[in-house]
């Protein structure tokens, strides 16, 4: 993968870090030492302290950490994530109590929009 | 293309078939009290257990109760001819007279499969099986599963569907035919001068509706900047305008004229259905130009995709209603005037039919209607703003049809329409002799330039 | 005890499975398997939100069934008509009178009970009614009869005869079923769509179509009639080869966030061979996504 490629893929991550620390009231947020390599690129995820403000998981109040897979809207085919790629990220990249990751997906005109992505068949929130 | 908001919720409130085995028969079971809204998820109570008995309860005596079938006194037999896969009534009688079948020289009417279906369905014919031997043994009933296996293929079954669907809700609904149209009989002709002409008008009128590309290739250089001074802000508006081009939405007869071209069933996607909105004085032999068109879409057959550009420009061109731009719904005089039956325009018709002396009692008979449509139109017809109007006219597109989808038994109708942005100026423009006005229009129109 | 389900031949291809019989419909949703019923209600025939049978079921349901045993197929292959003429050429005799043995039969019956209803009527109100030997005024009674007979009920049955006949002649022969049901699947979904089907059945959920809420199926934690939904699953994906579509993540999820539903998106892991997998339950890889609420 090109210099180019991955200066994109740490702008990437730097803006998702930027917007969740400064915008959103996270704590501690870090870009994972540990990755694997995904299609010619270093997939790492975030680490962060979700606030208050943020539900944490049904049933695992004990924890505030949430691991954070930022993607850019633009290059989807370039870097792709299939369903595969996310059991690989849950198996290797996360503890193993991890019930969800937060998917941060970057536009090109600079605004990010966070879904969580629960592992498995959830339950949606009761009335 | 757009769903109604409450079409969503519809999965939320309970479907109550308490209410509708009322009408079956007079259950005590409707009088009891019952929950009117759904659960989260099963919960595993007693309570629970026996308010879904009970639901299904309603539902499975109403299906059973629903028997299909008629009177003696009022029967009509209706005889499935597997030949022509139509249906034929030898004594036709009743309501659906006025507005399904074709009644032949002997007084018989006619049916499609598809209308005799419903009418069997819904207990208004009885359906037996036509005979070709001049055995009087009797007659063959058919029974509902006996006919739904005589579908040839999937696609009838889902048209069947649509059908029905559209019927109950209380439409006027036939199939799609070239013999009723907007336009005069010469234009349909595919004859290689038609299209050429044809092909030759579109290249202009989209050349003309570029705006001359090239001029402004030459005139929207970086150095014309230097040269070009705007004064007034419209003006930076009106120059970046020409720059955009948009194709050329038919707005007038003449240029729908220009663009009409027929469908042929090579089409992926084709009109299927004519549709008139509930309409006591609807004339079969004579009807108006339908007030919409439906295209049926199965949307989980793999030989079926969503319809390209090309294709749904093709059916775009095919269209053929009563077009709501052209003139107002109550301008009778207009349609008249424009719709052609068989080759003929329906005002000639009319004429004809007033003038038969057999029909002068009913001519009469129809004469007070077109007052009292004039009145209708009076009082509907409220001005509204021309900012309002222009903020209406994008929303609701020119030519339009409905896209009627199948998903293994559930239809969703969606109305895909030809938007004409391109020609809508929505800036602000001042009325002339007026420069720094502060008038309310200006706080209007600014909404609608940001 | 399994259901009967006829799947009728078109041209080339399978009609969508019809399931006639309202007991078979019962056994069905105590099954989980809940169609969509799709006739009009002759009780109400003005409106679509009550329906009656025909069921229509999606090629999901009917091979679900199918490879559980709790269906059994015959095929009936098309053009239906073709073959009705053919029986008839043959039979036609035997069927107009076994036709009309039932309808004389039905008409006893409601004779009967007309009559019995009218004399309980009487009896309400006092009136004695003569008995039949007397000889009553002949005008009045045949008058009478004749208004009785003209309100007898010609139902149209909804279970088919004639079919019936038609089917012994073809069978059932195994290979052909399953083939015909593979053939269904094929042309109306595919079976990794198949898979995750059987999956979520397998987690108890009740499934539906799914184009209203832009998905191929909305599941249900239990009975339509009771419960919310709660899912809207998308199309399968391939596990290796189709990366997700962010755009389309993005507009599912916020619809189903609206809408109080999660978007689920599911692959096939393709640890063994297609065909044999649903017979060892393959598994399906899921994920569930949902508006975080912020951003």
């Amino acid at each position: 993968m090109t210099a180019a490629g991955n200066q994109d893929v740490s702008a990437v991550e730097g803006a998702v870090r930027t917007n969740l620390v400064h915008l959103q009231g996270w704590r501690d947020v870090e870009v994972q030492r540990e990755g694997f390599m995904w299609h010619g690129r270093l997939l790492r995820l975030l680490c962060g302290r979700r606030p208050a403000s943020v539900a944490p998981p049904e049933g695992e109040a004990s924890s505030d950490i949430e691991y954070i897979l930022p993607v850019s809207l633009a290059q989807h085919s370039a870097e792709p994530v299939t369903i595969e790629c996310l059991d690989r990220i849950f198996a290797e990249l996360c503890g193993p109590d991890t019930s969800r990751i937060l998917l941060a997906i970057v536009s090109d005109d600079g605004t990010i929009v966070f879904y969580f992505l629960h592992k498995g068949i959830h339950k949606p929130k009761k009335n | 293309m757009s769903l109604p908001a409450n079409d969503l919720e519809e999965d939320e409130v309970m479907q109550d078939w308490s209410s509708i085995a009322k009408l079956a028969n007079d259950s005590p079971l409707a009088a009891l009290p019952r929950r009117g809204e759904k659960d989260y998820e099963p919960d595993g109570t007693d309570l629970q257990e026996l308010l879904l008995y009970r639901a299904r309860d309603a539902m499975y005596s109403t299906l059973e109760q629903g028997v299909r079938g008629a009177v003696v006194k009022s029967r009509v037999v209706a005889y499935y001819d597997p030949q022509s896969h139509s249906a034929v009534v030898p004594k036709p009688r009743g309501n659906f007279l006025q507005t399904m079948g074709e009644s032949d020289a002997q007084g018989a009417l006619w049916l499609e499969f598809f209308e005799f279906m419903y009418l069997a369905e819904r207990g208004t014919v009885t359906p037996c099986w036509k005979r070709h031997d001049d055995n009087n043994d009797g007659d063959i009933p058919l029974s509902i599963e006996d006919m739904y296996a005589l579908f040839k293929d999937q696609q009838e079954m889902d048209n069947f569907a649509i059908y029905s669907q559209l019927k109950r809700l209380g439409f006027i609904v036939q199939l799609a035919s070239p013999a009723l149209s907007l336009y005069p009989p010469g234009l349909a002709a595919s004859s290689p001068v038609r299209t050429a002409s044809n092909a030759l008008h579109r290249v202009l009128s989209t050349v003309s509706h570029y705006r001359m590309t090239l001029f402004n290739g030459f005139m929207y250089n970086q150095w014309s900047w230097y040269v070009r001074r705007y004064t007034s802000s419209p003006q930076i508006y009106e120059s970046l305008n020409k720059l955009i081009q948009c194709a050329a939405v038919p707005h007038t007869a003449h240029q729908l004229y220009n663009d009409y071209s027929p469908q042929d069933s090579s089409q992926s996607l084709n009109i299927t259905f004519n549709v008139w909105k509930p309409n006591p004085a609807f004339k079969k032999k004579l009807p108006e130009l339908p007030d919409f068109q439906v295209a049926t879409y199965n949307k989980n057959s793999t030989q079926q995709s969503f319809p390209t550009y090309k294709e749904l420009q093709a059916v775009f061109r095919s269209l053929d209603y009563k077009f709501s731009f052209l003139a107002r719904d109550s301008d009778t005089e207009f349609w008249d005037n424009n719709t052609y039956i068989d080759g003929e325009l329906r005002s000639a018709k009319l004429e004809a039919l007033q003038s038969n002396p057999r029909n002068k009692g009913k001519a009469k008979a129809s004469k007070p209607a077109p007052p009292a449509k004039k009145m209708k139109g009076k009082k509907k017809q409220r001005t509204v703003s021309p900012q309002v109007e222009q903020m209406r006219r994008p929303k609701n597109g020119y030519r339009s049809f409905l896209l009627a989808v199948m998903d293994n038994g559930i239809i969703s109708f969606a109305k895909i329409s030809e938007a004409d942005f391109g020609s809508e100026d929505v800036w602000y423009k001042p009325a002339p002799g007026q420069k720094n006005n502060t008038a309310k229009p200006q706080r209007q129109t600014s909404k609608i330039a940001a | 005890m399994s259901v009967c389900i006829t799947l009728v031949g078109g041209a080339g291809t399978i009609l969508a499975p019809l399931v006639f019989d309202v007991e078979a419909i019962k056994k069905l949703r105590t099954l989980g398997i809940c169609g969509i019923l799709t006739g009009t209600l002759p009780s109400a025939t003005q409106q679509n939100v009550f329906l009656s049978v025909p069921l229509r079921l999606m090629p999901e349901e009917a091979m679900w069934l199918y490879i559980n045993g709790h269906a059994h197929f015959k095929a009936l292959p098309g053009p239906t008509a073709t073959a009705v003429e053919r029986l008839l050429e043959e039979e036609s005799e035997e069927i107009c009178k076994a036709a009309e043995e039932r309808l004389q039969q039905s008409f006893k019956l409601q004779r009967e009970y007309k009559l019995e209803q009218h004399r309980k009527k009487l009896e309400q109100l006092g009136i004695n009614q003569p008995s039949k030997e007397d000889h009553p005024d002949s005008a009045r009674q045949s008058k009478e009869t004749k208004l009785m007979e003209a309100s007898l009920f010609i139902e149209t049955p909804t279970m088919s005869t004639i079919l019936t006949k038609i089917n012994d002649k073809f069978g059932d022969e195994q290979a052909k079923i399953d083939r015909l049901l593979c053939i269904l699947v094929a042309q109306f979904s595919n079976w990794d769509n198949y898979l995750l089907f059987q999956a979520l059945k397998n987690e108890g959920y009740v499934l539906s179509p799914g184009a209203r809420f832009g998905g191929k199926y909305i599941a249900y934690p239990g009975d339509p009639l009771r419960f919310h939904s709660h899912l809207v699953i998308r199309d399968a994906l391939h596990y290796k080869n189709e990366p997700l579509d962010f755009l389309e993540l993005a507009a599912g999820a916020r619809l189903g966030t609206t809408v109080k539903k999660l978007w689920v998106i599911g692959a096939p892991t393709r640890e063994s061979d297609a065909h044999d997998s649903a017979k060892t339950q393959d598994n399906v890889s899921f994920y569930s996504v949902e508006w975080a609420g912020f951003g």
